[in-house]
């Protein structure tokens, strides 16, 4: 019975064995086959087993690294030491990175997790150290970070840069906004000096589009500023109101004109209806050489026509009122000089003579005024004839030729000698104007001196010209010379006779036969003047 | 070689067994310093010792005459001209891959455990001879053991020295420990004493 007993515990044991030596064989498969690396350490933190992979990773040997300190495997040893102490009371496992020192000295970043070992009775064995190489996901962290940290300092950079641009923009903003409240003020101003000025105003774009009218104009013409503003002067010609004033401003060479160059203002005057004439003035608006648009100012001298007109009626009838009583003097003066009345010593003859002189110098006063308010009431008619010029220049040149050699003036005359052609004149009118000429030569050059009289055909015009070697004209004067009444001052104080009308009406006669009226002349050196009339074909006449 | 095999051949009348593990470890120990071709000169000289037993197909929990383990160790001695120090670091690395020392290295929680465990972590080695504590001094730093009847080979005292150290070292958690056998068998002394010493 005990050898059977003996037998049993025998075999029993040798199970046993079996069963530990599968649990063995299960166990260091177990080790090698694992892919993680671990080891067990004991509660001194000294390693007791670790597996294949462990010591793939590490590149110690089992028989080198088992007895040693699990610290000595890492790098962050005091860290280390402060994870080891938590291990024991921590029931699930915890981990932390930390950096493995392998045997050839490599370092590698891993993540290292531990899990306590306890007995039954809840003693402290040891524990469980598994490592996770992170040095993958780690070099993607750093790039990360490397990454972040570019683009964060771009970032910065740019924000720098951002707000560095706002300031600039705030201080742009602020330079502009007070730009802009000084613009607007000027514009205020601008604009309530436009409002209330006593002128019509009109501003046109560079593209002659009506962009700006004022009040004073709306009241001119009745229109309000929607009709006006935004549109051409070509828009206005249907416009009762408006197409004289847009026919008139169309003539202005500063609506075609894109040239920055001085010249005179364009003026022009238009009657509005019957009680108001306005005078137009233009002027093209330039910034730095370049067109921006035109002004047109229109000022009412509806006042000032009307006491012109009073004038030259009051002219008219004192003229008329004049020359009857003047006519009975010459005739009474003429009739003593002849001796109708008896016969008159030589100083009495002399003195009659005298007194005829005066009333003829009288009479052509009172016909120039007469002239004048003609001209200005539109009633100097123009009576045209189609003669050649030789009938209106040769008498003329017949009569002055005596005159200049008694007064010691040689006088020259230059005419060519076929027939000049035939013109389209007020015969009347413009002897007065050749007349007027050639008395003004005479008249302001002594004796010695010399006066040409030149007739030049050419193309399309017939250009006559009276020059003079007299007094001169004085510079700062020229520009005046063909207003009404006026008289230069150096012949004003050579007492000379003149009445001043002679050249205003002169050139309201050219003017009357479109041709062109102008001078040259240098004071104390002698003058020239011209005017040219076209030449008009007889079938054009026609 | 004449020597050696006379020496194993009074070894093997000496009855005694020891777990296979003992023999696995220190092969493994064999390998791991002069690789394969140094382990199968040494299974080639157990061979010549005249030992039946196929050093390749040792089972860690079976039992085998500890005059083959003892044979092993004398045998790689005597291949590679090892001195007693090389001895010395067998034991102490046979420690490390014994799976039996694994399975009982979780109770190395103190040198206390570990020493109050001794006789016991014997049994589990060998079914002959006893371990004893004679003498525990934490306080001095010194531990005393007597091992009785383990009397086969006195490089055998300086093999058992290097294990016990080891052990010494994973319980104590530092490296300077010292081991000195100060009694031995083959001195004359009736049993093998050894002083283990820490800083």
């Amino acid at each position: 019975m005990i050898d059977q007993e003996k037998e049993a515990l025998k075999k029993n044991n040798q199970r046993m064995r079996e069963d530990l030596e599968d649990l063995q064989r299960y166990v260091d498969e177990l080790t090698v086959l694992l892919p993680l690396p671990f080891c067990t350490v004991n509660p001194l933190n000294l390693i007791l087993g670790v597996n294949q992979t462990f010591q793939e990773m590490t590149g110690y040997k089992e028989m080198e690294v088992i007895g040693n300190s699990i610290d000595t495997l890492f790098f962050e040893k005091k860290d280390l030491e402060i994870f080891e102490k938590k291990i024991p009371s921590q029931k699930q496992r915890i981990s932390r990175e930390a950096t493995l020192i392998r045997k050839d000295q490599k370092k590698i970043p891993v993540d290292i997790s531990a899990l306590a070992r306890t007995d039954e009775k809840g003693n402290f064995l040891g524990y469980f150290l598994t490592i996770s190489d992170i040095s993958e996901s780690k070099k993607f962290q750093e790039k990360l970070e490397q990454k972040v940290k570019e683009k964060t300092k771009a970032l910065e950079l740019k924000t720098k840069d951002l707000a560095d641009s706002q300031t600039a923009v705030l201080n742009i903003l602020e330079d502009t906004e007070e730009s802009r409240k000084k613009a607007e003020e000027e514009k205020n101003k601008t604009m309530a000096i436009i409002t209330n000025f006593t002128d019509g105003i009109l501003v046109f774009d560079k593209d002659d589009q009506v962009i700006l009218v004022n009040p004073k104009f709306e009241r001119i013409f009745g229109v309000g500023f929607q009709e006006v503003v935004g549109k051409g002067l070509d828009d206005f010609k249907k416009n009762s109101h408006l197409s004289d004033l847009m026919a008139s401003l169309s003539k202005s060479p500063d609506f075609q004109n894109n040239n920055h160059e001085e010249k005179e203002s364009f003026r022009e005057e238009i009657r509005v209806d019957e009680a108001t004439t306005i005078e137009i003035t233009t002027v093209a608006i330039f910034r730095d050489q370049e067109k921006i648009g035109t002004l047109a100012v229109l000022h009412d001298v509806t006042r000032e026509k009307m006491v012109e007109a009073m004038k030259s009626e009051f002219v008219s009838i004192a003229a008329h009122q004049l020359r009857t009583p003047l006519s009975a003097i010459k005739w009474t003066l003429v009739m003593l000089i002849d001796g109708d009345l008896g016969s008159l010593s030589e100083d009495q003859k002399g003195l009659v003579q005298k007194a005829y002189d005066s009333n003829e110098r009288m009479v052509s006063l009172i016909n120039d005024l007469l002239n004048v308010s003609r001209i200005e009431e539109g009633r100097y008619l123009y009576k045209p004839s189609h003669i050649s010029f030789n009938e209106v220049i040769d008498p003329l040149i017949e009569v002055y030729k005596p005159e200049l050699k008694r007064r010691g003036v040689n006088f020259e005359v230059k005419i060519p000698k076929k027939q000049l052609p035939k013109v389209v004149v007020d015969t009347e009118k413009i002897t007065l104007v050749v007349q007027n000429f050639l008395d003004n030569a005479m008249k302001y050059t002594p004796k010695g001196g010399k006066v040409s009289f030149l007739i030049s055909v050419k193309d399309k015009e017939i250009e006559v010209s009276v020059k003079d070697t007299g007094v001169g004209i004085p510079q700062d004067q020229q520009k005046r010379l063909f207003s009404k009444f006026f008289r230069a001052a150096n012949v004003i104080r050579m007492e000379t006779e003149g009445s001043g009308l002679g050249l205003f009406i002169c050139k309201n006669i050219i003017n009357s036969h479109k041709g062109k009226i102008w001078f040259q002349s240098k004071e104390n050196e002698g003058s020239n003047f011209f005017f040219s009339l076209p030449i008009i074909e007889a079938r054009k006449l026609k | 070689m004449a020597d050696l095999k006379e020496a194993i051949e009074k070894i093997k009348e000496i009855p005694g067994n020891v777990r296979g593990d003992i023999i696995i470890s220190n092969l493994l120990y064999i390998r791991s310093k002069k690789g394969d071709i140094g382990l199968n000169k040494v299974k080639e000289k157990v061979k010549e010792l005249n030992f039946s037993q196929s050093l390749d197909k040792i089972r860690a929990l079976e039992w085998y005459p500890e005059s083959l383990s003892v044979s092993i160790i004398l045998s790689a001695k005597e291949v590679f001209n090892w001195t007693e120090k090389d001895v010395f670091e067998m034991g102490n690395s046979s420690t490390k891959t014994s799976f039996i020392m694994k399975a009982l290295m979780r109770y190395f929680i103190s040198i206390d455990k570990v020493f109050e465990e001794a006789s016991r972590y014997w049994d589990k080695y060998f079914d002959f001879g006893k371990l004893n504590i004679l003498e525990k001094d934490k306080k001095n730093k010194r531990i005393v053991i007597s091992v009785e009847g383990h009397n086969f080979h006195p490089d055998i005292c300086i093999y058992q020295a290097g294990f016990m150290l080891k052990i010494a070292q994973l319980s104590i958690g530092q490296k300077e420990v010292e081991i000195k056998e100060t009694k031995c068998f083959f001195k004359g002394d009736n049993c093998h004493e050894y002083l283990i010493t820490w800083q």
